[in-house]
């Protein structure tokens, strides 16, 4: 019995002094650490806890897990957590609510979508519907100031249209 | 109220949808955060990772959350994957702040081991399992039964993939050795060789 136990021992550490040179030999430079960012690779890690990936797919995702450590760390570390859940107080419910504020859902009618006119929680009028007035007024301001200086470059020709005898007088003489 | 319509009703923008998601989910979510947390004396942290998460999820209506396919894997399992990930980066990225030796648990003043190396096998010498098979029994130091659960085969299956890939590499290696000893000892002749001609 002590015997076999030596040889397995002897075994497994002949095997582990081959991988760890294998290791070496074959040592690839790495890649940065696995993130979120990675939102495919935690659909394909996901799938393979599930048992969904086709063949082919399980092959390319097996030779990927050998090859990176850190996607091979998630992979067990999220097996790991599998099935798992804790009691979540209210008060953190309540402050992870608080993320997205009720008024997101709200579904705005014809007049706010064109106005923006829904109060934000602060209280503040949505910019939206600032910026919408101060172009209508700059408009209104710029059109009153284009007629009137209009209005008075004419009043100018024709002074001196009068005074010239010019025949582009109106025919009516007022203004 | 069934998970699809779960999804659908958030990603669709109903009132209430949130809280309902959240008092389904978080303790999901938590669950997994705490598995990394816990083990690293972080346990404390864990709200905040909680809250990247969530904020995450949310992020430009939904994007993360829209990304998940009910076709490909369960939602349980894409958001423990989602929750373990944002976890372990959150160790990584933050070292703990300075906390005076003597209040750190042994445990956590360990030394930790290499981290395992980055490797690209040639091809045909080992498959990806075989590759994989080793990795985990010796990178990861699992058993032979985890590693078929893992895998989803019998742990006979596992053994007899350990035993072929330690055979080839051990020829491989062997083949290798042979050849750097033949070009040193033909390299040693022809110098001696040469020498002689001098």
């Amino acid at each position: 019995m002590t015997d076999r136990n030596d040889n397995q021992s002897f075994e497994e550490a002949a095997g582990r002094m081959l991988w760890h040179r294998a290791c070496e030999r074959f040592a690839a430079p790495a890649k940065p650490s696995l993130a979120l960012d990675g939102e495919a690779d935690a659909l394909l890690i996901a799938a393979h806890l599930d048992g969904r990936l086709d063949p082919a797919e399980q092959e390319a995702f097996e030779a990927r897990l050998a090859a990176e450590p850190a996607l091979l760390a998630l992979f067990l570390e999220a097996d790991a957590a599998i099935g798992a859940t804790v009691p979540v107080s209210d008060a953190q419910l309540e402050r992870a609510a608080a993320l997205v504020p009720g008024e997101a859902f709200e579904k705005p009618n014809m007049l706010q979508r064109i106005f923006g006119a829904r109060r934000e929680s602060n209280g503040r009028l949505r910019l939206r519907a600032v910026s919408l007035a101060v172009t209508v007024a700059a408009v209104i301001v710029a059109s009153a100031i284009g007629f009137e200086i209009g209005r008075f470059g004419y009043a100018v020709a024709a002074e001196t249209y009068f005074e010239q005898g010019d025949s582009l007088t109106p025919l009516d003489g007022s203004f | 109220m069934a998970e699809r319509d779960e999804i659908d009703a958030l990603l669709s923008g109903q009132r209430g949808a949130w809280q309902a998601f959240l008092r389904r989910y978080a303790p999901v979510i938590y669950a997994a955060i705490n598995k990394r947390l816990v083990p690293a004396g972080r346990a404390a942290e864990a709200e905040d990772v909680a809250q990247d998460i969530f904020v995450k999820l949310c992020a430009h209506d939904f994007k993360l959350l829209r990304g998940y396919d009910p076709a490909r894997a369960r939602f349980t399992t894409w958001l423990t994957v989602i929750a373990t990930s944002v976890s372990i980066d959150h160790l990584r990225r933050q070292s703990k702040p300075t906390t005076p030796v003597d209040e750190v648990p042994e445990a956590q003043l360990a030394i930790p081991g290499k981290e395992p190396a980055w490797i690209k096998i040639p091809e045909g010498l080992l498959s990806p399992r075989q590759a994989l098979v080793l990795r985990m029994l010796y990178d990861r130091d699992l058993e032979v039964a985890d590693v078929a659960k893992l895998l989803n085969v019998d742990p006979q299956t596992v053994r007899s993939m350990h035993h072929k890939a330690l055979t080839r590499l051990r020829q491989h290696f062997a083949e290798e050795d042979g050849q750097a000893g033949r070009s040193d000892a033909s390299g040693a002749s022809q110098s001696l060789g040469r020498a002689r001609d001098k």
